[in-house]
């Protein structure tokens, strides 16, 4: 069995203060697993030389100046597409490939503030479009479970945040940042068996995070146990002057504590049980919808009426913001730059026909005919007003007389599939249907996380998710860790 | 007399401003009637730019006034200067718009090798103030008898970004860009095209310059750029709807959108004569040789795709009270902050210190002699009347003739007091007034050297010594007895010979009213 | 309320049918796009606006694939035309009672001229080189065509 993956920060930090692990020794175990893990392809780059210097800093901070920071000497894992300094950051795209930023990413920074140690960067698709983790220039990343050397019969990661989430899955990392637009944090984190957080919209910082829908995107944290997804967020969430989409308020770590179950009301959104769930999943879900109810949970059934709706809005929006952000790649600045030199025009078409792969391109087109101003009002405006029904969705079941304090859904539709299936037309429903229960959550902005549960039939993971109000993270990060108690998922790939 | 004086009075100035016009339309003035609607963009003037904290300035190394935002580098997000806010909310006040409780900020997109993202942030569907009017002064000296009261709506105030800067290379085939000023702050004001003429929107131009610089939103410098008037200009018959206009770019000058404009009417009232068809289009003003020329045409068709800017929450102002927070502007706060307007200025002046009309629009038009004006009668007792006429008539006239700019008027302001104190207390006369100020302006006079010096170095002290004007009468009458014996036949007139032989054979000055009443005097015994 | 759920469940298997399709040809960049049958939506997109979009995007779109891809993510989006949205606002964005941020006129970025300049290609003098603009795209492929036939 894999050590690694039962490290938990807590377990790390009694280990160093006990010495009977060292920082720069726990590194390299990190960084060999990297190494051994890397036909997984979960990384774009390992930063080795960043991991061992963090290392050593952690080193002497722990046992010279006796300071020990919330992430002292823990390893970590960043998604390709928040900016680290001096350090390639490509978004797995030809655009990006030589992009190297010269600043770091809030989320980053605070990471490091925090004393965490940056095994790498993680691979993710192109510009974080996808939902496999396939489309990256770099090549597809791959589910350790179920995984076999040179068998083609290899699982997808889920995504975009595929990287990420095999990072921590195979014990590479103990925790890694994703991004989550329609649940590219919770998807792959719920095929690779870890717990993965979107917070509230606004809750944690964008600046650095190189955008695809700006006005959905959260950094999204992926760690084994709920109880390290909490500590990273406590170093991450607050304010940020460099992003006016922070909320200006102080925030409040997040304690674990014991929760009387009993006063707690789950609602099961009936919507969400969908054509083409898995049995492996609905079984899940009422598995986990019993153990609460043990607990002596209310568990009540509630309505979310324009659920359905909610992935045409999202392909709208998702479109219109894609033509728009895309739309500073022209290679001046930074950037693949084409070799024309006849007029600006061409020079732009051809840098960005080479540097973009079919599935931004399309967006983008789409995106622009959206904005059109003729379509503006028919298309953009129209998602918009329903993107508002779907909110209030979420508003009136936690609000009112017959409210409920959180929400207990599916996250993906099945488990892991696999590639061959994943990418072939006739299987072609198995991918629709991985966002339908994780982007609505993106649309009203409020939080979810991804919890793995059990195994299914294929001995592959399932997980269920929680949803809850704006700025609920406390209760629902409490409630996560209670039902990952009563769960008791073990890690059980021995890649 | 049945008809009210009042209703004379107005078809009278009907008429005589109908005439006026008719040198600068056809004769057949009820033929055509022009239409002009002007888009100003004022710099403004702050120290870091709209959405990012780099520097607002132009000079400087390449590329160096720019944050990693400003260049679009990915992953950087906008974040709203307060000061931008703050102008622009008094900029709008002065205006008398109405400001917006909510704005919001938008994107406008087009691809431009000076504008690194893409887009540029604007406010097109809820800008921070609307619904204002400008009034103004239409008096241009030589062109307006007098001047006359015009006023132009505004449709809206909103906040956006300026781009880049272009160089083009034609030789290589290439442009080097610098986005030094990419990002700079900048309020847009669109007015409604209710103007008739250049001159009109000159006037307008210059009120609103005066109007910024005094609330110090924004120089009002043309010349560099920092206030760039777009004007919309179309001509239709009198009556018919609005027709096709054109957009006039590139004027960098008050006079030049006079000009501009003037010419553009003239050209498309030519072809519309000729039997030809105007094309909506963009025109540049080539100030060098007077004419507008036609731009290649970025698009034929375009199409901005406005969509709302996701990284910017509303901007909200407090309009009812004065409590002020970080986040939320209060409105009335800043209305008292608002200095004396030009339009406050020019009644002062006509009603406290009776000037004429034209002389107050003149004075408050040339900030510098203003001021110039405002100290010299706040000390003493100076006649305001004079002493504006002295700034207006003669300093004007010397530095406009030399060709330099008003606000970089040489003459300071101990010369100019000692110089009126001069004429006022009759040591010297009019004529020898504007000799000094020629000199003063021209020549490379030590500042520090008094004026009296001066005066008496060109021996051009007034003579008001009455024994000596006496003695110089009695020669002259001596001198010329057929004249003086037509005068006492009754022969008045011949008094102006008699004055004219005195002044031509003097080499000094005289106090000429008062060698005209001792003329006059020896004359009747 | 009720007019909805009726609306939803019955489009939803049309819904998620369209959502199949076009969400999985996302995710095959590196296999041939198979052809799709859009026979219950008539969705055309003329030549004109074919050709604004390519100007406006500036991206080269292979003309069969691209064209066949937007038609059907339209086709897609007009599923949810016909939902009554009467009487509702817009979302423009969840922070919607948020005020934005005014930050201090002090100067706190720029001065980093080669952090500016670090990731360009091309540069000359510390300037940005870019061709010389506003041709429009038609226009190019007319005058290479021109310098191919003299060729």
């Amino acid at each position: 069995m894999n050590k690694l993956t039962s490290y938990t920060i807590k377990k790390i930090h009694k280990s160093y203060i006990e010495k009977i692990l060292t920082p720069t020794s726990f590194i390299d175990l990190c960084l060999q697993k990297a190494k051994q893990a890397s036909e997984l392809n979960a990384f774009v780059t390992l930063t080795v030389e960043e991991a061992e210097n963090h290392g050593i800093e952690s080193e002497k901070r722990l046992y010279i100046d006796k300071n020990v920071k919330p992430l002292e000497g823990i390893s970590i894992g960043i998604k390709d597409n928040f900016c680290t300094k001096n350090i390639s950051t490509t978004c797995a795209s030809n655009m990006l490939r030589n992009f190297v930023p010269t600043y770091d990413a809030t989320v980053y920074s605070r990471l490091r503030q925090a004393g965490a140690c940056l095994i790498g960067k993680c691979n993710l698709d192109e510009f974080a479009m996808g939902s496999g983790t396939i489309d990256s220039i770099f090549g597809p990343t791959r589910n350790p479970w179920g995984y076999r050397k040179n068998d083609d019969k290899w699982r997808i990661a889920g995504g975009s945040s595929g990287g990420s989430a095999v990072a921590v899955s195979s014990g590479a990392c103990v925790a890694a940042l994703g991004s989550d637009t329609g649940g590219s944090t919770r998807n792959p984190a719920a095929l690779c068996g870890v717990v993965g957080l979107k917070p509230t919209y606004g809750l944690v910082s964008r600046y650095g995070l190189i955008p695809l829908v700006n006005s959905m995107d959260v950094p999204g944290i992926i760690a084994r146990t709920v109880e390290d997804v909490t500590a990273v967020l406590n170093c991450i969430a607050g304010p940020d002057e460099l992003d006016s989409t922070t909320l200006k308020r102080d925030f409040n770590p997040i304690v674990m504590k014991e929760l009387d179950m009993s006063k707690i009301k789950i609602g099961i959104p009936k919507e969400y049980n969908c054509v083409g769930m898995s049995k492996d999943v609905l079984e899940t879900w009422q598995y986990v919808t019993k153990l609460l109810k043990n607990e002596k949970t209310m568990i009540r059934s509630v309505s979310l009426p324009n659920t359905s709706v909610s992935i045409a809005v999202y392909s709208i929006l998702n479109q219109c913001e894609v033509a728009s952000n895309m739309a500073r790649y022209d290679g001046l600045e930074y950037g693949l730059r084409a070799n024309e030199d006849y007029s600006t025009e061409e020079l732009y078409a051809s840098s960005r026909s080479q540097g973009f792969n079919n599935v931004v391109r399309w967006r983008i087109f789409a995106g622009n005919y959206f904005l059109l101003a003729r379509n503006y009002d028919k298309y953009f405006i129209k998602a918009l007003k329903l993107r508002r029904l779907i909110s209030n969705d979420f508003k009136n079941v936690f609000n009112g007389e017959d409210s409920v304090d959180l929400l207990l859904t599916p996250t993906t539709l099945t488990d892991a599939p696999r590639y061959e299936d994943f990418v072939s037309k006739h299987n072609r429903d198995q991918c629709a249907f991985q966002d339908y229960c994780t982007q609505p959550a993106n649309m009203a902005g409020i939080p979810a996380v991804s919890i793995p549960v059990r195994l299914s039939n294929d001995n592959l993971p399932v997980s269920l998710q929680l949803m809850g109000p704006c700025l609920s993270e406390d209760l629902l990060l409490n409630v996560a860790r209670k039902i990952e108690q009563l769960v008791n998922f073990q890690h059980t790939h021995n890649f | 007399m049945k008809y009210m004086k009042s209703d004379l009075f107005k078809l009278s100035h009907f008429f005589r401003r109908r005439a006026l016009c008719s040198r600068y339309v056809s004769t057949n003035i009820e033929k055509w009637q022009s239409v002009v609607g002007l888009e100003v963009h004022a710099q403004l003037n702050t120290e870091s730019k709209l959405f990012s904290g780099a520097q607002n300035t132009f000079g400087g190394l390449v590329n160096n006034c720019v944050s990693l935002f400003d260049a679009a580098i990915p992953g950087t997000l906008p974040v709203l200067n307060r000061k931008c806010v703050e102008l622009g909310i008094m900029t709008a006040l002065a205006l008398s718009c109405k400001i917006n409780e909510v704005s919001t900020f938008d994107r406008k997109h087009y691809f431009y090798a000076d504008l690194p993202s893409g887009y540029q942030i604007t406010q097109q569907r809820a800008p921070l103030a609307s619904d204002g009017v400008i009034d103004f002064q239409v008096y241009t000296p030589g062109i307006h008898k007098k001047p006359y009261k015009k006023s132009s709506k505004i449709k809206q105030i909103q906040l956006e970004q300026d781009s880049g800067k272009s160089l083009h290379d034609a030789e290589l085939k290439r442009s080097l860009v610098d986005l030094n000023r990419a990002g700079a702050p900048l309020i847009e004001l669109v007015f409604e095209p209710d103007l008739e003429d250049g001159e009109e929107a000159a006037a307008l131009v210059k009120e609103l310059v005066l109007v910024v610089q005094r609330i110090g939103a924004c120089s009002g410098r043309m010349e560099e750029g920092a206030l760039r008037v777009d004007a919309n200009v179309s001509i239709r018959r009198p009556g018919a709807p609005l027709s096709t206009r054109t957009e006039i770019k590139n004027i960098g000058s008050v006079r030049g959108v006079a000009g501009a404009i003037r010419h553009e009417i003239e050209r498309q009232r030519n072809i519309l004569e000729n039997g030809g068809r105007i094309t909506n289009e963009t025109r540049s003003w080539d100030a060098v040789n007077k004419v507008t020329i036609a731009m290649r045409d970025k698009e034929v068709v375009q199409d901005y795709r406005f969509m709302p800017e996701p990284n910017l929450p509303p901007l909200r102002v407090n309009l009812k009270t004065k409590e002020d927070s970080r986040d939320v502007i209060s409105v009335p706060l800043i209305q008292e902050r608002i200095p004396e307007l030009p339009a406050e200025t020019r009644r002062n002046l006509i009603e406290k210190s009776q000037l004429r009309p034209e002389t107050a629009v003149q004075l408050v038009n040339e900030p510098l002699l203003l001021k110039h004006f405002q100290d010299l009668t706040l000390d003493k007792e100076r006649d305001p009347i004079k002493v504006a006429n002295l700034l207006i008539n003669d300093l004007l006239t010397v530095l406009n003739k030399c060709k330099i700019d008003p606000e970089k008027c040489p003459v300071t302001k101990k010369q100019l007091v000692e110089l009126v104190d001069l004429f006022l207390s009759k040591e010297i006369n009019l004529e020898v007034c504007r000799n000094i100020l020629n000199e003063l302006v021209t020549s490379e006079i030590d500042k520090d050297k008094p004026i009296v010096d001066l005066v008496h170095q060109k021996g051009w002290a007034l003579v008001t010594d009455t024994e000596i004007i006496t003695q110089l009468c009695k020669e002259v009458l001596d001198n010329n007895p057929k004249l003086v014996k037509q005068y006492k036949d009754g022969k008045t007139k011949v008094f102006k010979a008699l004055m004219g032989i005195l002044a031509k054979n003097s080499r000094s000055k005289y106090d000429m009213s008062l060698v005209s009443k001792i003329m006059e005097d020896l004359l009747k015994k | 309320m009720n007019y909805i759920s009726t609306i939803i469940s019955y489009n939803k298997l049309q819904i998620i049918k369209s959502a199949v399709r076009n969400l999985c040809l996302k995710n095959l960049s590196t296999r041939q796009a198979q052809p799709i049958d859009h026979k219950e939506e008539n969705v055309r997109v003329d030549k004109n606006t074919l050709a604004l979009l390519e100007r406006l995007s500036l991206v080269k779109c292979d003309s069969t694939e691209g064209l066949t891809v937007l038609e059907d993510s339209i086709a897609f989006a007009n599923k949810i035309l016909h939902i009554n949205t009467d009487n509702v606002d817009p979302l423009y964005s969840v922070l919607e009672n948020e005020n934005v941020y005014l930050r201090n006129d002090v100067v706190t970025q720029g001065d980093c001229q080669k952090d500016i300049l670090k990731n360009a290609v091309l540069k000359e003098d510390d300037y940005f080189v870019a061709p010389p603009g506003n041709i429009p795209l038609q226009e190019i492929q007319i005058d290479k065509k021109e310098q191919e036939t003299k060729s």
